[in-house]
């Protein structure tokens, strides 16, 4: 009976949420929000906080309903837009996107560019979708639960993805743990929030905010491909095979792989976006990573396995999905991005918490809505797109590489203004292509990055608030479970790893990387 | 093939320099606390010297198998950083549209393909994008010409 | 909805007529060209409404554009030492919370002097801190935390962003007005430490107005203690203050001032304390602010001067007494 009810509740906030949205101006709000959202995506360098805070001081103009749409549309249009790039040219449009990079870009090496945007897309749909049903359905629930996960089970999530992360880069294994470990101490540098004291900044100022997100995953991701590219060009052709739309088209085998990595994906997003703190990011690693663990062949990642881009691509869009629950039904921004979500609200007088489903019912269920129709739009937007972007194949790359570069260079200065920013993406772009050339891989560098400061944090926090007590950790159920999750996935790996080395005594010296 | 695996050598020997340097400065530099009650310094010395065990387990084993040493890219290297260089130097006194000139000529130069009227045309291209789609469509706040004083 | 859109496209043609304008501007007296407004915060943020209400204040007293330029990093400094350095020419001023200009930060060498390198016009607005507790603590009132934490010396865990920043620096101001010993938490964002707040795994935290805490203020997950300034704020009309609650040196709040750099021309100031004092104090306007968190509060520019002076006594005589540290 009580299911039945739910779906009369259900069937009563989506007319309110229609009705809310089916206006004209609502509408053309939800429109604009995103196909900026694709646009600003798309290009590397420039991201979701950019554009947001741009449009910040438009939306006092606007009534709080179009504001909030509009702001989303571009939220989660990028996470759209943001595989384009790495797909096509392996500079991530977005830093959620990066992932997609290690198998999208040989994706479209071997001439499948067009399979990979199309299924990149499904994927995207299907994970938002998902992600829009868990919060119509469950986000009182969702929220609540959320609030369980203190200091301590942070703490084993962010080593549970950092055990995750080591395992994700092809080779040998101690060069993935050494990125990630890189990865952290390059994340440490800045102010420590724990002491209030600047690490690793020798008194130089801008260096007290630390390392800027976008220019290490620029200049690590996206300039040494240019400088490797320029040369490479000349040996082969750079596109191999003729553009068509049957391109497009995937193969049976294609979709057959696909439909599990989205549902785990998708889930992966789901959990992570709920959390504040964690986000698209970390999702779409964490789904790469359990992808080439589960894969019943992992030498195939990193050389075009589709998997590879499907589940970090349903990952990161249903995360951005998700992001929203904490922030609408408790009021606590997750991100940078979050906040400013929220600020628009009250800026409004409208206050985001538990009563604003019930004092702001048009708004809520509106927005909700707005959701669903901003993600058919992307897809009928993204479809017919795919056959002019893969044509940006065909511009030689002598031509697309200055481009990508002043795209790269721009992007890095506009997100605060700061020329230091692009002196970042210089010296990871130098660091980056000496990493290429000594076969050490930026991705795992990159969680590391996020995770490692975040899991610092926590760890101090516990210890801090717990007053020295370890045993906490595996007093409090949810930390214990995932601290033994992480145990398992180590055993796993070093297990793997004996066994491998056992069956084929004589590894090969060096690892193919694209 | 080379009778040793040089690139993994140099990995190792890079993460063993780089992680005793990171231990050292911490150690030196910042309160390591207690393990209850741990300072500023404690996790990244800890992290340097695994960074530095990390790079023996790299480096040890390379130096006893072959391998293969990829070529570097010099030329395409030093004028795509000097272009990025260029433009960081000339963004703040000139302004963007300087800035951007540079760098599209400066990677041009990376590579002999584009003809000198082919390089106009791109930082002509290059100018009107940035100033058109970033400043007036999207509104970012930047100057796209500048005078130092 | 068609008003709405006629909206949108009335601030599009403004700012066109606007970068037009400046264009077109002629040889006068100052101002003659575009006014840069740096806010040394990121744009979005609670300072990003306030600015560029009070630079459309500017705008529309002196009839040139006013272009409000986000600088952030460093905890405010880096965009206060952008206009530290600046000419005292007019065409750039300073709208930032105290964070730069009440410095003593550990470790951190300042380029500038915020004493001597920056004029203050006015302050624009003031936000007292609020102090919180989870629904889960068992005190209700000040007094209760105080008799609670003068039982459990210590036990209480304050959550306060980021060690020697100002919100640990209200809580700090609290535990020696109430002779108390709280423990700082230190949180890196906004967001975690109201989570936390709420789950009961932190007891007590400051922030600056009820913005943040308001949704756990609604369902009793937070509950609000006492208003650390000397009136009340809107949206929470039966929380007191320190001051009704017997604890008046507890004071502590985040303001908004417009600064500008050394030498700047007295008969500026004087124009732009002016203009802006009218501006802010318009029924309209501090209305407005009320939505942002904030209260319009004006002064003359010696009273802001006075009011960075008294601010900064206090925190030096806090970190040379020891009290203020962060181990």
């Amino acid at each position: 009976m009580a299911a039945v009810s739910i779906f009369y509740d259900l069937a009563d906030h989506i007319a309110i949420g229609l009705g809310a949205i089916l206006t004209p101006a609502n509408l053309f709000y939800c429109f604009l929000g995103v196909l900026l959202g694709q646009l600003v995506g798309a290009l590397p360098g420039i991201g979701v906080l950019v554009a947001i805070s741009l449009l910040f001081p438009f939306t006092f103009h606007l009534e709080p309903t179009s504001a909030l749409i509009m702001l989303a549309g571009i939220y989660y249009g990028t996470a759209y837009g943001g595989s384009t790039a790495s797909i096509l040219l392996n500079v991530p449009g977005q830093a959620s996107s990066a992932v997609t990079c290690l198998d999208g870009y040989p994706m479209a090496r071997q001439g499948r560019a067009g399979v990979a945007l199309f299924m990149t897309t499904v994927a995207s749909f299907v994970g938002a979708s998902v992600g829009i049903l868990l919060m119509m359905l469950f986000s009182p629930t969702i929220a609540q639960n959320a609030l369980r996960f203190g200091p301590w089970e942070y703490f084993s999530l962010m080593l549970l993805g950092l055990i995750a992360a080591s395992t994700m880069a092809s080779g040998a294994p101690a060069k993935g743990i050494a990125m990630v470990i890189l990865g952290i101490v390059l994340g440490l540098v800045g102010i420590d929030v724990n002491s209030g004291v600047g690490r690793f900044t020798f008194d130089y100022l801008p260096l007290y905010d630390g390392i800027s997100l976008a220019s290490i995953v620029m200049g690590l991701f996206g300039v040494p491909e240019v400088i490797a590219t320029i040369r490479d060009v000349k040996k082969e052709s750079f596109v191999t095979r003729s553009i068509s739309y049957r391109s497009m088209v995937p193969t049976r085998d294609d979709m057959s792989r696909s439909w599990a990595p989205m549902l785990r994906g998708t889930a992966i997003g789901s959990f992570f976006g709920a959390l504040p703190g964690a986000g698209a990011l970390v999702s779409s690693f964490m789904a790469y990573a359990l992808e080439k663990k589960v894969a019943r062949d992992p030498s195939r990642f990193g050389k075009g396995a589709i998997e590879g881009i499907i589940a970090p691509e349903a990952a990161n869009n249903a995360a951005d999905q998700t992001a929203f629950i904490p922030t609408m039904t408790l009021g606590i921004p997750g991100s940078a991005t979050m906040a400013i979500v929220l600020g628009v609200l009250i800026i409004h007088g409208v206050t985001p918490g538990p009563k604003l489903v019930v004092d702001h019912p048009d708004l809520f269920w509106g927005l909700v809505m707005s959701f669903w129709i901003g993600n058919v739009i992307l897809v009928i937007l993204n479809i017919p797109l795919i056959g002019m972007w893969v044509k940006v194949l065909s511009i030689p790359y002598h031509y697309l590489y200055p481009v990508i570069l002043v795209f790269v260079c721009t992007g890095a200065f506009f997100v605060e203004n700061s020329s230091f920013d692009v002196v970042q993406v210089l010296v990871f772009a130098a660091i980056g292509y000496f990493m290429r050339i000594l076969g050490l891989s930026a991705a795992p560098l990159i969680l590391g990055f996020i995770l490692g400061p975040m899991m610092e944090e926590h760890l101090r926090r516990a210890l801090l608030l717990s007053r020295g007590d370890f045993w906490l950790f595996l007093e409090r159920p949810i930390s214990a479970t995932t601290l033994a999750l992480s145990l398992a996935v180590l055993i796993w790996a070093f297990a793997a790893y004996f066994r491998s080395s056992r069956a084929a005594p004589k590894m090969p010296a060096v690892e193919t990387e694209s | 093939m080379q009778s040793r695996d040089y690139r993994d050598v140099m990995s190792g020997a890079a993460l063993l320099v780089l992680g005793c340097a990171i231990t050292i400065y911490s150690l030196f530099t910042y309160p390591i606390g207690s393990i209850t009650r741990m300072g500023p310094g404690m996790f990244p010395a800890v992290l340097g010297g695994i960074l530095g065990v990390l790079g023996c387990v790299i480096g040890i084993p390379a130096w006893f198998r072959s391998g293969e040493m990829p070529e570097i890219a010099l030329r395409q290297l030093v004028i795509v950083l000097l272009s990025i260089g260029a433009f960081t130097i000339l963004l703040e006194p000139f302004g963007v549209v300087p800035a951007v000139t540079a760098l599209t000529v400066g990677a041009v130069l990376a590579d002999d393909e584009v003809s000198v009227k082919g390089a106009l045309i791109l930082v002509a291209i290059m100018a009107l994008t940035t100033v058109l789609l970033f400043q007036k469509l999207l509104g970012v706040p930047f100057q796209a010409f500048r005078w130092p004083l | 909805m068609k008003k709405q859109l006629a909206n949108t496209f009335a601030a599009m043609a403004t700012v066109a007529i606007g970068a037009l304008a400046s264009f077109g501007a002629q040889a006068q007296e100052w101002p003659e060209r575009a006014i840069t407004v740096v806010v040394p915060f990121a744009a979005g943020g609670g300072a990003d409404p306030v600015a560029r209400t009070v630079a459309e204040g500017i705008q529309e007293a002196f009839g040139q554009p006013v272009v409000v330029d986000f600088r952030p990093g460093a905890n405010g400094t880096i965009g206060a030492n952008i206009v530290a350095q600046a000419e005292p020419d007019g065409y750039t001023l300073l709208i930032t919370s105290p964070a730069p200009l009440v410095n003593v930060k550990f470790g951190q060498k300042l380029p500038y002097d915020p004493d001597g390198d920056l004029v203050s016009i006015t302050q624009i607005a003031d936000a007292p801190y609020l102090l919180t507790a989870s629904g889960k603590f068992p005190a209700n009132t000040l007094q209760e935390l105080v008799d609670y934490a003068k039982a459990h010396p210590g036990e209480v865990n304050a959550g306060v962003s980021g060690l020697g920043g100002l919100s640990h620096l209200s809580t700090v101001i609290l535990q020696e007005a109430t002779g108390t010993k709280l423990t700082p938490i230190p949180y890196d964002g906004v967001g975690e430490r109201i989570a936390d707040l709420m789950a009961g795994t932190i007891d007590i935290s400051t922030g600056i107005g009820a913005s943040g805490f308001q949704a756990g203020i609604q369902d009793g997950s937070i509950k609000p203690l006492v208003v650390m300034g000397d009136t009340r704020v809107p949206e929470l009309p039966d929380t007191p203050t320190v001051i009704e609650a017997g604890y008046p040196n507890a004071i502590s709040s985040g303001w908004y001032m417009l600064s500008a750099p050394q030498d700047f021309p007295p008969e500026l100031v004087k124009k732009l304390n002016e203009a802006v004092v009218a501006y802010l104090n318009r029924a309209d306007i501090k209305d407005k602010f009320i939505k942002f968190g904030n209260m319009v509060k004006t002064s003359t520019p010696e009273e802001a001067e006075a009011l960075i002076q008294r601010e900064t006594t206090v925190l030096k005589d806090l970190v040379d007494r020891g009290v203020f540290t962060v181990q």
